[in-house]
């Protein structure tokens, strides 16, 4: 009978105890059973998750309700504002609770062609994730509308590594997909039809909206329609 | 070996007295309107004023013991008791000189009135020497317990510990640069070794410090002053090193500093615990400094937790301070976990200040409205007339939803925000 020897480097990479560490990682519920279901549980903490999509494509109705779910929970959580889109009414509609949110307005909507809201909110974003203590920071890049300033890619693996073993996910709101293999989740979000009231009033109902699992734990390349309403 | 030093003033000590006193002995008793009690040295013995005559100037007086030092200030001027020696010192000195009104500081049941004083002078008691010698059990029979007392302070013995007077402590640090100092990075090291001195003199008293006052002179021009308000007390030189610092390069001193003064208000310090079961929060300190760092990068104005105004007009609400610690008494019960809904809600991005736009009839391709709202036209006067909206929903050709409005004070369309 031939013994086998193991070199160290071998033992170590299959340790039982460091691959339950790499793939035990707290998820965070998005607060919505069929998005929780398409993205396996929740999105991933200590990570950047990514939702990239047009305008009325419901980016910003998702990150509402996950901010909603950590003020719930009581976690603070952050909001950095590029273009200074953010309404604190339609948030607090959608459940969040102020008292808990940190809102920083970097820019202003009219320089959403300049490169200096972004360049203001990766610094502040860095801040953030180094001082630790929120339960969700959301980078909201989504402003911007002629010439989309070039990330550098280092930015985003800076977070990445920084994230690492905290509990702050880090929620990156684009136009286009931009963090690439730094983020661990890309939901890919585009508007599909309006839904109007009947005449006389013909009122605003909502959005039929389709989303896309890119990259994330749950089952990929899935795309699946969901009804957001007013 | 300690002695005490008393200053007598007939009419009453003055604050002059007091810096007199400081400059011999930090530690020093009001006796009395009147006197002034030191705890001294042999060499503080030294720095005492010369002996004045009887009058209107200050006397002083040492022994061992603080009434024998006060029964002889009273009297004359610049005397020294040995040690032991208080009773046949003061034996030849008047029994008066035990009146109420002299011994009124002393909180003692003790009633030497002028009608007793007349008694035993009558019975041929005149000097505080012969009270001493009278038998203390006969006399406290005759004249009740307090005699006993009386005749201890006959013979220059105290019947109360010593009680200085401790100022308040004061929490300053100052200095002056031998060259004028044009830019910042120096007066870091400077503003540290203040800090740590500050910091290490709070430390001493059990306090920490919850605002810092820099005063920086300049060579030109009137001083500057800076405050530093904090949210929460904190005795961290670091943390204040780097709140000062990120204060001084977004708005740097105007001329040359040529001084600079540190002043802390004391305060209690607050213990932070961090509770088990609820979820881990931001460190204070360390979310103090990041949000000065952020406020620098921002603007003070740009950042910080808001809150709705009791308004209609859209897009109303405040910014407030995001360290406010939360209230104990606001403790909510424990919250179920939410439960899961069905969808997230539709939300607006809003543009900030509205879009002027102008709209093709056929980009739009659906609308709904229009919510007419107003207000402020009860105050409006020249420049600020009040505003009133007709707000519309309404869907581009692309799909894009945005909210517009008329603004009839303006009589123009703007672009209010869009629905995502």
């Amino acid at each position: 009978m031939r013994a086998f020897r193991t070199s160290g480097a071998w033992r170590e990479k299959f340790s039982p105890q460091k691959s339950a560490i790499l793939h035990e990682r707290e998820i965070f519920s998005t607060g919505h059973f069929l998005w929780d279901q398409v993205l396996g549980g929740g999105l991933a903490r200590g990570r950047i998750s990514e939702i990239a999509g047009g305008e009325s494509s419901g980016r910003t109705a998702l990150v509402f309700s996950i901010l909603s779910q950590a003020t719930a929970l009581e976690e603070s959580v952050a909001y950095i504002d590029a273009f200074d889109m953010f309404d604190p009414f339609f948030a607090t509609h959608c459940g969040v609770e102020l008292s808990r949110l940190l809102w920083i307005r970097c820019g202003s909507s009219r320089q959403r062609s300049s490169s200096g809201g972004c360049q203001v909110a990766l610094k502040a974003a860095d801040l953030l994730v180094r001082a630790g203590g929120f339960g969700v920071i959301v980078l909201d890049l989504a402003g911007m509308q002629e010439h989309p300033y070039r990330i550098p890619f280092s930015c985003w693996w800076r977070l990445k590594q920084r994230l690492e073993g905290s509990r702050t996910l880090l929620l990156a709101l684009n136009k286009e997909p931009v963090t690439a293999s730094a983020s661990c989740t890309l939901l890919q979000m585009q508007c599909v039809k309006t839904q109007w009231g009947d005449p006389p009033l013909k009122l605003l109902k909502g959005k039929h909206i389709k989303a896309r699992l890119i990259r994330g734990k749950g089952c990929r390349d899935v795309s699946f329609c969901s009804f957001l309403p007013l | 070996m300690f002695r005490f030093a008393a200053f007598y003033r007939c009419e009453g000590i003055r604050a002059e007295d007091w810096s007199v006193a400081r400059k011999i002995s930090p530690r020093i008793e009001a006796w009395s309107p009147h006197a002034l009690l030191l705890e001294v040295t042999p060499r503080d013995e030294e720095n005492l004023p010369e002996p004045l005559l009887c009058g209107s100037s200050l006397r002083w007086a040492i022994a061992s013991m603080r009434t024998a030092a006060y029964l002889a200030a009273q009297q004359t001027s610049g005397i020294k008791i040995p040690a032991g020696k208080e009773a046949p010192s003061l034996a030849d000195f008047p029994i008066h000189l035990l009146r109420f009104e002299n011994l009124i500081s002393l909180s003692l049941p003790v009633r030497l009135t002028s009608e007793q004083l007349e008694l035993f002078s009558h019975c041929g008691v005149r000097t505080l020497g012969d009270l001493a010698a009278l038998p203390t059990v006969a006399l406290t029979a005759r004249l009740g317990l307090w005699a006993a007392s009386l005749q201890k302070l006959a013979r220059g013995e105290d019947l109360q510990p010593f009680q200085p007077v401790i100022p308040e402590p004061s929490f300053e640090e100052s200095q002056e640069l031998e060259w004028t100092l044009q830019m910042v990075e120096p007066l870091s090291f400077i503003l540290a070794n203040l800090l740590n001195r500050l910091c290490a003199r709070l430390n001493e008293h059990g306090l920490a410090t919850d605002r810092i006052d820099l005063r920086i002179t300049v060579e030109k021009g009137d001083p500057e002053e800076r405050s530093l308000q904090l949210a929460f007390p904190t005795t961290q030189p670091k943390l204040l090193l780097s709140l000062l610092q990120l204060d001084l390069q977004s708005h740097p001193p105007g001329n040359g500093v040529t001084g600079l003064a540190l002043r802390a208000q004391p305060c209690p310090p607050r213990i932070f615990q961090f509770s088990l079961l609820r979820p881990p929060s931001p460190h204070p300190e360390k979310l103090s400094r990041v949000l000065a760092q952020l406020e620098t990068l921002v603007g003070k104005d740009r950042i910080g937790t808001p809150s709705l105004l009791d308004t209609h007009y859209p897009d109303a609400f405040q910014l407030h301070s995001f360290l406010k610690a939360p209230s104990p008494k606001k403790r909510t019960a424990a919250k179920p976990h939410p439960v899961p809904k069905a969808s997230p809600c539709l939300a607006l991005r809003r543009f900030r200040p509205p879009r002027r736009v102008q709209f093709q009839p056929e980009e739009v391709v659906q609308r709904a409205g229009p919510w007419l709202s107003s207000g402020e036209w009860w105050t409006a006067r020249p420049g600020q007339p009040g505003w009133s909206h007709e707000e519309w929903d309404i869907e581009l050709s692309s799909g894009v939803l945005y909210r517009v409005f008329w603004d009839h004070v303006q009589s123009a369309w703007f672009l209010e925000g869009v629905y995502d």
